[in-house]
């Protein structure tokens, strides 16, 4: 095979049997990809990562390998990809710091830079609404102070952090567990345009590689390894958020965690990290002053709890906000909490929700807006 | 010889007379019987001719010919067999014509002589009644159904044997009586209350407005919300039953076989949940032998439709024309029949393919793009017949404080929903139409005029809310029968916002209920 350093490197990554650790080992040996090719899996047999089976395997491989490497090659022309090497220049720099980086990566989108610092929120896919809040909160304010945020692109937090960042006209990498050819969720096909146009969508993988679940702690290593700190907004003890979390803590970058209700399961993951020590986040600014560089930026985070009593309002409308937070509450317990006919009831709430003040949740919950 | 009696069928809902001529000649013995007899009706033969000599009587050996007139109309079942065997014991001259010439008979016979009961009594004696039949024999399980029509003496007997007994005057019987009015009053009452419903304020009112104004509505709730158990007490606060309406409903009924023994009249709402199963003829009503669907069932009652997504698009569509029309036709190539359809539509559906959209028991499991399949689903059919769609949530039931839990009974809603019902009749008499549900677009404009205050929160409202252009009407028309509820002439903006408030499926998703787009 007659091959150049980026199409070998697709090649030994599209074999199934090598993965970023024995990638690594090769390079090692052999100082490049194309090296690596020509020697051949025979060669390979000498390294220690490599015995006697996994040589067979890989031959099995080779072949498949090579078909799925000349399909990238052609997709990466059609879809505007760039591949971009762990032995390259243009390859971030915090990334690369990883014992198991990825050997290479494919971006599509503006031309990528990772110098400029960034920070890593994740969460829960069946976010609350307060989490939704939060990480809305954090992502339009850290774009507001110029830092970039790296997310999954799954449904949830994470959606949400690269649309509102999108939206406050910042920087937003997306790390996918699949293929760039393969969009998922496919309901994100819109936002993933939109993320191409100021930052980019990252992967691993080759191009058509489906989102099979054993990728996705694989992408959250990407995740932790391009920020200099993770976020944790909403999660369960045992979720993707917190494996992203421990590898942050293992690439010794910061680990933050976001409080929440203690009644609610998602928020036993931020919990548990700050039990461990995790940095607790109440605005942005307490992520902003961990980043070297970045303390003396100055910046004035979004409010935290809400006022007592806004003057444009009602003295009825205060007090229905009173009983509201960031916790939906049934439109059932409020009637009976403040005791008032829900006929009557149905008619204020439409109206604040109308003037934007609340809003309603499907279930006929209601929270604050 | 020659005998002839009196029985009746039933065509539709509507009862008519039959004549059963009976004939004798000499000759090889043999039974025949013209007259369109259904396969059914020639089984007749051979249950007479037991019941006759079982009784006791001698059952001639000679020619019969059995005619059942009208000779144009299809006859099924088996409600001739007594006025057979009645015409043959006259034409045999065991009981003399004249005892049985103001006569008519029903019931079906066993082998032993003994009288059953048969379906479709009330609208046959209706039927006999104006052809001033005076009398009317039936099984005795069928004489309460029969008695509540005034006119026509009732003689309930239990055999044959009592049959000719009576009319050869050896029982001197006298009519089976009821209390029409009595028994109107007591079959009133309904075994469910709205008191049962425990919390559910804002469903428990959506319900309200929906039976005030007729609408047809649409709950979606998580399973275990308590939409069935809002569905079944939607008849109890329906304005009361007229006594005519009772009997349309109980012939209905009576024609389906659905009557029971111990009823004479159904003066309660009736309420039918089929199954989502149900096959189109079974909702709509139909077959080889007409007979009314669930739709008839439910004749001025509610259909209830459980497990709304899961029903056959062809069977949701053959709704649409009773909703529209209020009645449903069966049209066959001999005969067509007309029966009466004019319900309320009660929909139930799970918010999401799993059903805990919003719920506060478990989370839900389902992906955005799901869900928005599931709800295109819904909104597919019939949505532009249902004016309410509202969300009936599951709460945790330590949320929910004792004060307050059980509210009003039906009686006390009942009261407001008539008087609300009566507004809407007044104003609408000139039209011909009963309630706000059935304004067309041109009387929602002058019927439902707003004020400038009101144009601007719809106009908001539906910018705001995303809300589609076919929920304008909609909304207007809920919002004069909450008008109408308060008693008011205009619509405030109150009135508005509340009915802004029942279209859950026509706001657009904001954006963070689903991933942004």
């Amino acid at each position: 095979m007659d091959l150049n350093e980026i199409q070998a490197s697709i090649f030994i990554n599209a074999l199934p049997a090598v993965g970023p650790a024995r990638f690594h080992s090769l390079l090692q040996v052999f100082k490049s990809a194309k090296e690596t090719v020509a020697a051949g899996p025979d060669a390979w047999r000498e390294l220690p990562s490599f015995g006697e089976t996994t040589v067979n395997q890989i031959r099995l491989e080779w072949d498949t390998a090579r078909r799925c490497a000349e399909e990238d090659l052609e997709l990466i022309q059609k879809e505007n990809v760039r591949v971009l090497l762990w032995s390259s220049d243009n390859y971030p720099r915090l990334l690369r710091e990883l014992s198991d980086a990825p050997p290479i990566i494919y971006v599509r989108g503006s031309e990528p830079m990772f110098d400029p610092p960034a920070v890593a929120l994740v969460g829960s896919r069946k976010c609350s609404y307060y989490g939704e809040k939060v990480a809305r909160r954090l992502s339009a304010d850290l774009a507001e102070a110029g830092i970039s945020t790296v997310s999954g692109f799954a449904r949830g937090i994470d959606s949400h952090v690269h649309d509102e960042t999108l939206v406050h006209g910042g920087r937003t990498w997306a790390v996918l567990g699949s293929g760039l050819s393969v969009l998922y969720p496919s309901e994100n096909k819109r936002l993933a345009e939109r993320i191409e146009a100021s930052g980019a969508l990252i992967s691993e993988f080759p191009m058509k590689t489906t989102p099979f679940p054993a990728n996705f702690p694989r992408r959250n290593r990407i995740i932790a390894g391009l920020s200099q700190g993770t976020v944790v907004i909403e999660g369960q003890i045992k979720s993707g958020a917190l494996i992203t979390a421990r590898l942050a803590a293992d690439a010794g970058r910061e680990v933050y965690a976001v409080p929440g209700p203690i009644t609610s399961a998602l928020s036993a993951g931020p919990h548990y990290l700050l039990h461990m020590g995790a940095k607790m986040v109440t605005n942005v600014d307490d992520i902003l002053e961990e980043i070297p560089g970045l303390a003396d930026v100055s910046h004035q985070g979004s409010g935290g709890a809400p006022g007592e009593n806004n003057p444009g309002l009602t003295e009825e409308e205060n007090r229905l906000l009173l009983f509201l937070g960031d916790v939906p509450v049934n439109k059932d317990v409020l009637a009976l909490k403040i005791k008032k006919d829900p006929r009557d009831l149905a008619a204020v709430l439409l109206e604040m929700e109308l003037r934007g003040l609340v809003r309603l949740l499907p279930g006929g919950a209601i929270v604050r807006k | 010889m020659l005998s002839r009696v009196y029985s009746a069928a039933v065509n539709g809902i509507d009862g008519y007379p039959v004549t059963v001529e009976v004939d004798y000649r000499p000759g090889l013995p043999s039974f025949s019987m013209v007259g369109l007899p259904d396969a059914g009706v020639r089984e007749s033969k051979d249950r007479v001719i037991s019941a006759i000599k079982n009784s006791g009587y001698h059952f001639p050996a000679q020619r019969i010919t059995v005619n059942l007139a009208p000779g144009h109309i299809k006859k099924e079942g088996p409600s001739f067999d007594l006025a057979m065997a009645i015409g043959i014991l006259g034409a045999a001259d065991v009981i003399a014509q004249d005892n049985f010439g103001d006569c008519a008979f029903l019931g079906e016979l066993g082998l032993n002589g003994d009288l059953r009961p048969v379906r479709g009594v009330l609208p046959c004696t209706m039927g006999l009644k104006k052809k001033q039949v005076k009398k009317l024999v039936l099984p005795w399980k069928n004489a309460k159904e029969a008695a509540i029509v005034e006119g026509v003496d009732v003689y309930p007997v239990h055999s044959l044997e009592d049959a000719v007994k009576f009319l050869i005057g050896e029982n001197h019987d006298s009519p089976f009586i009821i209390d029409r009015k009595t028994v109107f009053q007591q079959s009133r009452a309904y075994t469910v209350d709205f008191s049962d419903v425990k919390g559910q304020l804002f469903a428990k009112r959506a319900v309200e407005v929906a039976a005030a104004g007729g609408h047809n509505i649409l709950l979606l709730g998580p399973p275990g919300s308590g939409k069935t158990l809002l569905a079944r007490r939607l008849p109890t606060i329906l304005p009361d039953m007229e006594f005519e309406e009772a009997l349309e409903t109980t012939k209905i009924h009576s024609v389906a076989g659905y009557l029971r023994d111990s009823d004479s009249l159904m003066a309660t709402r009736p309420f039918r949940s089929p199954h989502h199963q149900v096959s189109d003829v079974a909702l709509i009503g139909g077959g080889s032998n007409p007979r009314p669907g669930e739709v008839s069932l439910a004749h001025r009652g509610v259909l209830f439709l459980d497990e709304f997504s899961e029903f056959g698009r062809n069977v949701l569509e053959g709704l649409r024309q009773p909703l529209e029309d209020r009645f449903v036709t069966v049209a066959r190539i001999a005969n067509s029949v007309k029966y009466p359809a004019d319900f309320l539509l009660v929909a139930a559906a799970n918010p999401c393919p799993c059903g805990y959209l919003g719920s506060e028991m478990r989370p839900c499991v389902c992906p955005a793009s799901h869900i928005q399949k599931y709800r295109a689903k819904i909104s597919g059919p019939l949505l532009d017949r249902i004016d309410l769609h509202i969300e009936v949530p599951s709460l945790m039931i330590d949320e929910i404080t004792e004060e307050g839990m059980g509210g009003e009974s039906s009686s006390q809603i009942r009261l407001r929903v008539t008087a609300a019902r009566e507004r809407q009749r007044r104003r609408l008499q000139p039209t011909g139409l009963f309630t706000n549900s059935q304004m067309n677009v041109r009387q929602i404009k002058s019927f439902c005029a707003l004020d400038p205050g009101g144009k601007a929160l719809i106009k908001q409202a539906i910018k705001k809310l995303g809300l589609s252009a076919r929920a304008y009407d909609r909304i207007l028309r809920v919002s004069r029968t909450i008008a109408d509820l308060a008693g008011e002439e205009a619509i405030t903006s109150a009135h508005l916002s509340e009915a802004i408030g029942y279209r859950v499926l026509d706001r657009r998703p904001a954006e963070g209920d689903l991933a942004p787009a």
